[in-house]
């Protein structure tokens, strides 16, 4: 038996503006969130907090792209973009990170520590 | 074999994840998406260029409208409390509590470790642990279910798997008595900044 909902959710998972989560969220594949989200998101390869998501959490993501409101670290393996209507507060570590013009961020950044992460275990015992 | 009936809603929730609904819904959402100002999808797929072996999560990001369907996707891992109002099919791994004021679809490949409570509930996949509905609860042939049932109605289809009580006599009053909980905690600890909760309102009055 073959269900269609299958082929809808291949390219990832959708959290609509109503879903609250509270918790440890992994996903492996391209997340976007557009609820609220307290606790931890990891493993995912793309994560993106639409414009009216609201975050509560540390990401980590290979790549995350942001358009709503995140209070957590971003811990991105490849880049994360801080869109211009989103708001950030919180500490960035990827190799590649932009902040667009309109954008309101609150935190440091460290490109380094993602570019070499074994200097980065080393720096922290 | 009404699996391959194709409802508009389904459709509707694939053409948002392929990103061309400006062609497929002729109705009010294209120019809403089209307007929207989270178009500027540019730095993200610059950035996803990067990376030139993902072709296809190079595609511009498309942000649904904020109506789109919740898709909870197969790789969904999650561990703690889901709150929801908006119907979602679940192919993913939840282990913790749903409350959700809507209709709840647990599909094939989803995995439900914990309490459910929805206005109806059908349940595809694998539950461990009690369901309690306002309205429905359907099992259906794929369903493998350990725990018990709390709805007025409730149907198991043949081929499903069910170890469990159900109890349809007090289900009504049971129901309605933990989903007027969960609006009233909701509504309070919400009092001081929630403004919208398009689901919560007409659920408590129905209710």
């Amino acid at each position: 038996m073959t269900n269609p909902y299958n082929t809808s959710v291949e390219s990832g998972s959708i959290l609509g503006p109503t879903i609250r989560f509270t918790g440890e969220l992994t996903a492996g594949e391209d997340l976007v969130v557009h609820g609220q989200v307290n606790g931890t998101i990891s493993q995912a390869t793309r994560v993106t907090i639409g414009p009216e998501g609201v975050i509560n959490a540390s990401i980590r993501s290979a790549h995350i792209a942001v358009e709503g409101r995140v209070d957590g670290d971003l811990l991105a393996s490849k880049s994360v973009v801080v869109h211009a209507s989103a708001e950030v507060r919180g500490n960035i570590t990827a190799p590649a990170i932009s902040i667009e013009p309109g954008a309101v961020f609150t935190g440091s950044i460290d490109m380094e520590a993602a570019r070499s992460p074994a200097k980065n275990a080393a720096a922290r015992p | 074999m009404s699996w391959f009936k194709p409802t508009s809603r389904n459709d509707a929730s694939i053409a948002v994840l392929l990103g061309d609904v400006s062609e497929d819904s002729p109705g009010t959402e294209a120019p809403a998406v089209n307007e929207s100002p989270t178009v500027t999808r540019v730095p993200a797929a610059a950035v996803a260029s990067g990376s030139p072996g993902d072709s296809a999560s190079s595609q511009p990001y498309v942000t649904p409208a904020p109506a789109a369907k919740s898709v909870l996707g197969r790789t969904l891992r999650f561990r703690g409390d889901l709150h929801a109002d908006e119907d979602f099919v679940l192919q993913g791994h939840i282990e913790g509590a749903i409350h959700h004021s809507q209709h709840l679809g647990i599909g094939v490949e989803g995995v439900v470790k914990g309490d459910s409570r929805a206005r109806s509930i059908v349940v595809e996949g694998t539950v461990h642990g009690d369901l309690y509905a306002l309205e429905s609860i359907s099992l259906r042939a794929t369903a493998l279910v350990t725990g018990n049932l709390f709805a007025p109605r409730v149907s198991i289809a043949d081929g499903a798997t069910f170890n469990g009580r159900i109890d349809m006599a007090t289900a009504a009053k049971a129901a309605r008595a933990v989903l007027d909980r969960h609006e009233a905690s909701k509504e309070k600890s919400e009092a001081p900044g929630g403004a919208g909760q398009p689901g919560a309102e007409p659920m408590a009055a129905s209710a």
